[in-house]
C-alpha cells in the first residue's frame, strides 16, 4: 500500500504532463521531463545529455523572460476586468497582447520538444513511449 | 716566504671551499621541484580534459518540468471552464 502510495507521487508529475491520446499534437511528442528523467534507462549518450541540458536552459531562459511580460499583461487584464462596465476596447487589446505572448511560449515549448525528440534515436522514443504508456495504465 | 705564501693561499682556498654552498643538492632540489611541477601539471590537465559525463541536475529537471506543463492563461476561454 504505501509503495503503491509512494509510487504514485513519484509518477503524478510525470502523468500530468502525458499528452492525451485524443491531443493530435502532444501525442506524437515527448515530455523533456521525461525523456531527462529516464535517461538511463533509455540510453543517453553524453553528447545527447548535452545537446538536451542547453535545449532546456535556452528555453528556460526565453520562458523567463516572456513569463515576466505575460505575468503583467494577465495582472492587468485582471484589473480591466474587476470594472464595471468592463472597457472592451482595452481588454481586446490587451488580449491580443497576452494571446502574442502566449504564442510566443507556445513556440519556445515546441521547439523544445521537436528538438529533444530529434536528438532521440528511433529506438530510445520507441522505449520511452513503452514508457508512458506503462504511466498511464 | 713563497711557501708562506702558499700556505696562506692554500689555507684560503680550504675556507672558501668550506663556505660554498653544496651546488649538488640545491640541483637536485630544484630538478625534483621541477618534477613536482610536472606531475601537477599533468593532474590537472587529466582533470580539464578527461570525457566528464552530463548530468541533469534537479534545477534541470525543475525546468523541463514548467516548461512541459505550462498552460495559456487564456486556455480557459476555449475550455468551457468558466462558469
Amino acid at each position: 500500500m504505501k509503495v503503491t502510495l509512494l509510487l504514485l507521487l513519484l509518477t503524478a508529475p510525470l502523468i500530468a504532463q502525458q499528452p492525451n491520446n485524443n491531443d493530435p499534437i502532444g501525442r506524437y511528442l515527448v515530455p523533456p521531463e521525461l525523456v531527462m528523467s529516464e535517461s538511463e534507462r533509455i540510453g543517453l549518450t553524453d553528447k545527447q545529455r548535452a545537446a538536451i541540458k542547453s535545449e532546456v536552459q535556452r528555453t528556460q531562459a526565453k520562458f523567463i523572460d516572456v513569463q515576466w511580460d505575460l505575468q503583467e499583461a494577465t495582472g492587468k487584464m485582471t484589473t480591466l476586468l474587476q470594472q464595471t462596465p468592463i472597457d472592451e476596447a482595452k481588454v481586446l487589446e490587451l488580449a491580443d497582447r497576452i494571446m502574442a505572448l502566449e504564442r510566443e511560449m507556445k513556440r519556445a515549448q515546441l521547439t523544445l520538444m521537436v528538438r529533444i525528440k530529434n536528438v532521440l534515436t528511433a529506438e530510445q522514443i520507441a522505449k520511452l513511449s513503452v514508457l508512458q504508456r506503462g504511466l498511464h495504465q | 716566504m713563497t711557501d708562506d705564501l702558499k700556505e696562506r693561499f692554500d689555507e684560503l682556498r680550504d675556507e672558501e671551499r668550506r663556505r660554498v654552498p653544496p651546488f649538488t643538492i640545491r640541483r637536485r632540489a630544484a630538478r625534483l621541484s621541477y618534477r613536482w611541477v610536472f606531475a601537477l601539471l599533468l593532474v590537472v590537465l587529466l582533470v580539464v580534459i578527461r570525457p566528464h559525463r552530463t548530468t541533469f541536475s534537479e534545477a534541470d529537471l525543475a525546468a523541463a518540468r514548467s516548461i512541459g506543463t505550462w498552460h495559456p492563461p487564456t486556455d480557459v476561454l476555449l475550455k468551457g471552464t468558466i462558469r
